[in-house]
């Protein structure tokens, strides 16, 4: 049972492979025996054990199915003594069963809880190199993609290597048993056996006509698929209602149905040619070849006895079909080794930002920030250049600019998740470098844009630790995210939790969790700046999902709150940069202008006019209240 | 791993086959020469199957006989001949007519899809329930009645070719082809009864574990994540999770091992060997006692092998029919499901007023109490069965706090020529006036008023053709520039050419134009076409907003049109916008939550928790000094602030 099982998921498997980039035979053999070594370190000894039981269950099949049928024929034709086989059969009978027994415990009871083992060794060391990686990794698509992939597979490719391992060794096995028979009986045999293997090579064409042919089909599917999402997502309702786009949707829809029969034909007849060419070649050549000799050996030459004629049909078929199994299976272990090309490039990835172990502690201090600059890789331009600042303690930092123009860059440059292309960052005069980086880190305090909420407890998502065990230090924990949740105007909707605090947040992990809504989320996620104690505060565009009344107290209370620390925030609306002791104006990737809001007011450069354009309609206001409108601040300007 | 797939046979659903047989005529209707090719095969196969064994037999026994040389041979050479003649179609059915008559299959049921999916209440996107089983009924009934026109096929094949068989051998030996069906009965459909029950156990047991592995590995593998992962104890956090998951995981996979062992170790295994070596054991008798000639072994003992694979797939087969039955009355339920809102008749003359009187508006479920309860079916079926994905239950929780009215009594009039502007925080209503307008949904309460008349009497597709929107949720599609202003198809004649080009540029995107290589014909979106452009989003916007301007629309609705813009880039865009709007003395209805951008209007109206608070223009309101003035006041505020700075500024230096 189990057996059938396996074969066919591997069957599968190597049906879905579409195209093969090349590797080395070299790195193909130590690619797998990484796999394997993984699979001995997990647990030793399994390995072994596996093989060994798989070896005894082929000699069992061969016992039982071929060579059984010889030994009943030959024996009755012979002598007619049934005792003696009524008495073999029986024993095999029970060894099979005890065999197959055998096999099944090992597999549910042993191999079974020890796959789920030896996927969490190899997920937890990837997961150790993901974390470790800078965040650059994330957006080069070819190291995301190799990790994407190596994780995806993680739960099965191990023993997907020792399943061929042992399946390649049973096959040898089956092959060489089969064969020996079939040369006791008929050396002339062989060579129908050998039949399928002579055809491989059309074998070879047939797989890269599939190949190409899903290529071709690929464009048909992309446009099959835009097609039906369209009709589907609800992004495209309100057009799809209010245009004529659905009739040139489906125009274009029955086009790909025309491709898609064009191409089918193509391949089909090609492929079918070869297919029927492989097929008749086991059917008729090899299998009714065979039997057609052996029939004539027997009848006409007599050199062979009826009862081997039924084993070498038996028999031949088998040859035939380990052969071709063998050769599939050789190709498997190319198709691991890729996979596990991927997982052990990336693991041997050495990130470029690593922990400094001997490393300064930081603390509060002044942030020297000079000359920096990062390009993306592969960019053919600095995201940043030469951007030069500072941040004293208890500073309010404002960093403003359009989309794109490298506020975010720099604050993940600041918090060391890129490594600077260029500049560096001092702390305390101390470069970046010099301080382990998990202190490093944990000087911040940032909240981003695109911040997540784990499926966690809420005041683990606020502390981002587990919450302290028992008796006064969780009873501190307690009141910190309290009153954090106050601040953040989150505390009424938290109460209102079936567990407060210790709810779990999304529905991934315990399906009765809390969804929050954008502006909740954001707010339970700000909490973090009121409970934490990191001496810079980081703010990128927090406020976002908040309405103007939320926003603006919201604002208020994290200046009182932040009194003492460092606080660097990006905004969009300069409205709130008037409140920093600084702002900095990017554009382009650099620093064009720097001051406080009334001098770089004053200056009337970038920054000036960008104010006053969003300022307009609402200052208008006030200024036809005191009569003169636009023209009387252009007065007070020039004046 | 050693276990069988979950081929579930969900009991009490047998009424359910229904749409087995329901889909079988859809399928019948829309591609009878598939059910025909598929039939054939079958029967077929069933034929080739139960003659590999005959001939074998007889060629046995022939040899047995001491038939000559090519008495026997004869049995052979026709196997042959029968064999390359008779895979030679099937050579051809399986690689090359069998897909091309399926991928006709699903185009001709993905067509009447879409065409019910079109004329489709937009009220449908809304109830997430109905959406899902529409987002499924799209994605995967086709493949779902393939599946089941399959099955059935296979049924029949299995079956005939397994009652074939057993007959054949009870001419050979009873006891045997009564062994060989009992055995093949055990191992397959009653291990397999156990075996998914055992199973579907595990998942639902083991699926919170599965999922929150899935998720720990996501929040390592998504760079959304990746920020936070590099702060705090988050990631030791979650691997410790994840061993812990592991270790229940472990332990669970040692409990079902047990039983697992117990089934397919000893039950199984009993059954499997026992046909085997029991059908041997009489043979011997039989051979030794003279009572059957070597055909009559041969026979046995391929059919010893065919006969347990045949049996299998019929168990798997019939196994599948009333799962899928379950998931197509889904597809049955979408098709059935009737449209709320009704098309007029009346021709529609062009704009003078538009009046809402008294209009409210919930967001109402749409389905029926059928399918709701169609839903909770298969909901709890997928539970039990540990396929539930999280994804879906989350889209299902979002229903439920869509329960209360929207809008609530809402009287105003537009009168032609008039710019308005709405304005309000998120969830006041905005956007879902302007669906009611475009008679997207109906009111719940209340009637909308065209040049007096309600607009339940006008066809639908010519009311709408009469107004032209620009939502801020606007999408392009894959297709030319001039396609995605045309909307639909575009001829290419030069008189349309022109209307293209003018809407571009009355949208400001001629600039832009120019830079394009193919101009009007350049493909946009990469989604089909990889050399295709991809418009940044402000730029995106304007190809949107020029579809207002190409045709000569009475009434323009702008949903928050410059919201992908900043703030320079959207000063501009509203001035060119009612510029062209202004000389071609449109009617104007735009969104806004950013007041700074709705000053110009003729008329601001101020919406707030679904009721029309505040109306008149910009400064009526302020000087009303209510709710209107205080909202600008606040966005005004810090800016005001800013402006008296720079203003003390020069007197101070």
């Amino acid at each position: 049972m189990s057996k059938r099982k396996k074969e066919t998921k591997t069957k599968t498997k190597a049906e879905t492979k579409e195209k093969k980039p090349s590797i080395k035979l070299r790195r193909v053999w130590e690619n797998n025996l990484f796999m394997l070594k993984l699979i001995h370190k997990a647990s030793p000894g399994f390995l072994a054990l596996d093989v060994s039981i798989e070896m005894l269950w082929a000699a069992m099949e061969f016992f039982s199915g071929s060579y059984l049928l010889k030994v009943v024929v030959d024996s009755l034709k012979d002598s007619g003594r049934t005792g003696w086989l009524y008495l073999f059969v029986a024993v095999l009978f029970v060894l099979h069963l005890a065999l197959q027994f055998l096999v099944s415990w090992f597999w549910n009871c042993v191999g079974w809880p020890m796959e789920v083992r030896l996927t969490l060794k190899i997920r937890k060391l990837l997961y150790a190199r993901m974390r470790s990686v800078e965040l650059s990794c994330y957006e080069d698509p070819a190291f995301y993609e190799k990790y994407v992939k190596a994780m995806s597979e993680v739960n099965n490719r191990a023993f997907q290597v020792m399943w061929s391992l042992e399946r390649m060794l049973t096959q040898v096995f089956s092959l060489t048993a089969n064969v020996a028979l079939l040369w006791t009986i008929d050396p002339v045999l062989i060579i129908f056996g050998l039949i399928p293997f002579a055809v491989g090579f059309l074998r070879t064409r047939r797989n890269k006509l599939s190949v190409a042919e899903s290529n071709d089909m690929k464009r048909v599917d992309w446009h099959t698929n835009y097609v039906q999402r369209c009709f589907y997502l609800n992004e495209y309702a309100k057009e799809m209602r209010l245009t004529h786009m659905p009739d040139k949707m489906l125009d274009d829809y029955q086009g790909t149905l025309d491709d898609f029969i064009r191409i089918k034909k193509r391949y089909g007849k090609k492929i079918s040619v070869l297919d029927y060419i492989i097929k008749m070649s086991h059917e008729v050549a090899t299998v009714l070849g065979a039997t057609f000799y052996t029939v004539y050996a027997t009848l006409v030459r007599g050199t062979i006895t009826a009862g081997d004629c039924l084993v070498v049909i038996n028999s031949i078929g088998s040859v035939s079909m380990f052969l071709s199994g063998l050769v599939s299976n050789i190709a498997s272990f190319h198709e691991h080794a890729l996979f596990i090309d991927n997982l052990r490039s990336f693991l041997d990835y050495q990130p470029k930002i690593r922990e400094n172990p001997e490393g300064l502690t930081a603390g509060a201090g002044r942030i020297a920030v000079s000359h920096l600059a990062y390009r993306y890789q592969g960019a053919e331009k600095d995201a940043l250049s030469d951007v030069s600042l500072t941040v004293a303690p208890g500073e309010k930092i404002a960093l403003v600019g359009q989309n794109g123009s490298g506020k975010t860059t720099f604050v993940k440059l600041l918090l060391h998740m890129y490594q600077p292309s260029g500049g560096e960052i001092t702390l305390d005069g101390h470069p970046m470098e010099d301080y382990t980086l998990s202190s490093w880190r944990a000087d911040f305090e940032p909240v981003f844009q695109d911040f997540k909420l784990l499926g966690m407890s809420v005041a683990e998502n606020i502390l981002r630790r587990p919450m302290s065990g028992e008796g006064e230090a969780q009873a501190q924990d307690r009141a910190t995210v309290t009153e954090a949740l106050r601040q953040s105007g989150a505390l009424e909707r938290v109460e209102r939790m079936p567990h407060g605090m210790d709810t779990v947040l999304t529905k991934e992990f315990d399906s009765h969790g809390e969804v929050l809504s954008g502006g909740e989320a954001q707010k339970v996620a700000l909490a973090r700046v009121f409970a934490g104690t990191a001496p810079f505060v980081i703010l990128d565009e927090p406020t976002s999902a908040l309405d103007p009344v939320a926003e603006y107290t919201l604002f208020e209370n994290m200046m009182r709150a932040c009194a003492d620390r460092a606080v660097i925030f990006i905004s969009h609306r300069l409205s709130s940069a008037v409140l920093a002791d600084r702002v900095y104006l990017f554009d382009g990737g650099r620093v064009v202008e720097s001051g406080s809001h009334a001098e770089l007011m004053d200056r009337n450069g970038q920054y000036a006019d960008m104010f006053r354009r969003q300022a307009e309609s609402y200052v208008e206001r006030t200024a036809s209240e005191a009569a003169g409108g636009p023209e009387r601040r252009d007065v007070a300007y020039e004046a | 791993m050693k276990r069988k797939k979950v081929t579930t046979r969900t009991t009490g659903h047998f009424s359910a086959l229904r749409s087995d047989i329901r889909i079988l005529g859809k399928v019948w209707r829309l591609q009878p020469s598939y059910i025909v090719c598929l039939a054939v095969y079958a029967l077929t196969w069933a034929f080739i199957n139960s003659l590999a064994v005959y001939f074998r037999s007889a060629m046995f026994n022939a040899l047995d006989n001491g038939t000559d040389f090519w008495g026997v041979a004869v049995y052979i050479l026709s196997l042959a001949l029968f064999y390359l003649l008779i895979f030679i179609p099937d050579h051809l059915y399986r690689l090359i007519w069998k897909p091309v008559l399926e991928r006709k299959l699903r185009f001709r049921m993905h067509r009447e899809l879409y065409c019910k999916a079109q004329r489709m209440d937009l009220a449908c996107y809304d109830d997430p329930d109905f959406y899902n089983q529409f987002i499924w009924a799209m994605r995967e009934s086709d493949t779902r009645a393939i599946q089941v026109v399959e099955a059935i096929g296979n049924v029949v094949n299995h079956l005939l070719s397994s009652l074939a068989i057993i007959g054949l051998l009870f001419t050979v030996n009873v006891w045997i082809s009564i062994l060989m069906l009992a055995g093949n009965l055990v191992a397959a459909f009653v291990v397999d009864l156990i075996g998914n029950r055992m199973w579907i156990r595990y998942d639902t047991e083991q699926n919170p574990r599965f999922r929150r592995q899935d998720y720990i590995d996501r929040v390592f593998n998504l760079p959304d994540y990746a920020k936070e992962l590099r702060s705090g104890q988050v990631a030791d956090m979650m691997i410790r999770d994840q061993e812990k998951t592991t270790g229940e995981l472990e332990a669970a996979n040692r409990r079902t091992g047990v039983k697992a062992t117990l089934l397919y170790g000893v039950l199984y295994n009993v059954a499997k060997r026992g046909t085997y070596y029991g059908t041997i054991l009489i043979m011997i008798g039989d051979l030794a006692a003279g009572r059957v000639l070597l055909g009559g072994f041969a026979a046995a003992v391929s059919a010893l092998w065919i006969l347990q694979s045949t049996m299998q797939s019929l168990s798997d087969a019939l196994a599948e029919l009333p799962r899928h039955a379950l998931y197509l009355e889904k597809y049955f339920a979408f098709l059935d499901h009737e449209n709320q809102l009704v098309s007029g008749t009346e021709e529609v003359p062009p704009f003078q007023t538009l009046t809402f009187e008294n209009v409210s508006f919930s967001y109402a479920p749409v389905k029926t109490e059928k399918e709701t309860a169609l839903q909770q079916a298969v909901v709890a079926y997928e539970i039990k069965k540990g396929e539930k994905r999280d994804g879906e239950e989350q889209d299902t929780d979002q229903g439920t706090d869509r329960g209360g009215e929207v809008l609530h009594g809402i009287n105003l009039t537009i009168r032609k020529g008039e710019k308005t502007a709405i304005v309000g925080y998120n969830g006041a209503g905005k956007t879902t006036l302007i669906k009611l307008i475009m008679r997207l949904y109906d009111p719940t309460e209340g009637r909308i008023l065209y040049n007096g008349i309600d607009i339940h009497r006008f066809d639908l597709e010519a009311y709408r053709a009469r107004i032209g929107a620009v939502f801020q949720d606007y999408r392009l599609f894959a297709a030319t520039v001039a396609e995605n202003v045309m909307g639909g198809r575009y001829d290419g004649q030069p008189g349309t050419e022109a209307e293209v080009r003018a809407a571009l540029d009355a949208a400001s995107f001629t600039g832009r134009l120019s830079t394009l290589e193919q101009g009007l014909h350049t493909p946009l979106t990469r989604e089909i076409d990889q050399s295709g452009v991809n418009l940044s989003g402000g730029e995106a916007q304007k190809v949107a907003i020029a579809r207002v301007f190409v045709r000569p629309y009475d009434l323009i609705i702008m949903d928050e049109p410059s919201s992908a813009l900043d703030p320079v880039a959207e000063y501009e865009l509203n001035h060119s916008i009612l510029n062209a709007a202004d000389s071609r003395e449109r009617t104007v209805i735009f969104i806004s939550h950013r007041l700074s951008t709705t000053r110009f209007a003729d008329r601001i109206l101020l919406f707030a928790d679904g009721r029309l608070c505040e109306q008149g223009s910009h400064e009526v309101l302020m000087a009303m000094g209510g709710r209107y003035a205080r909202m600008f006041d606040m966005q005004a505020e810090k800016y005001r602030a800013g402006e008296a700075w720079e203003r003390t500024q020069p007197a101070a230096t």
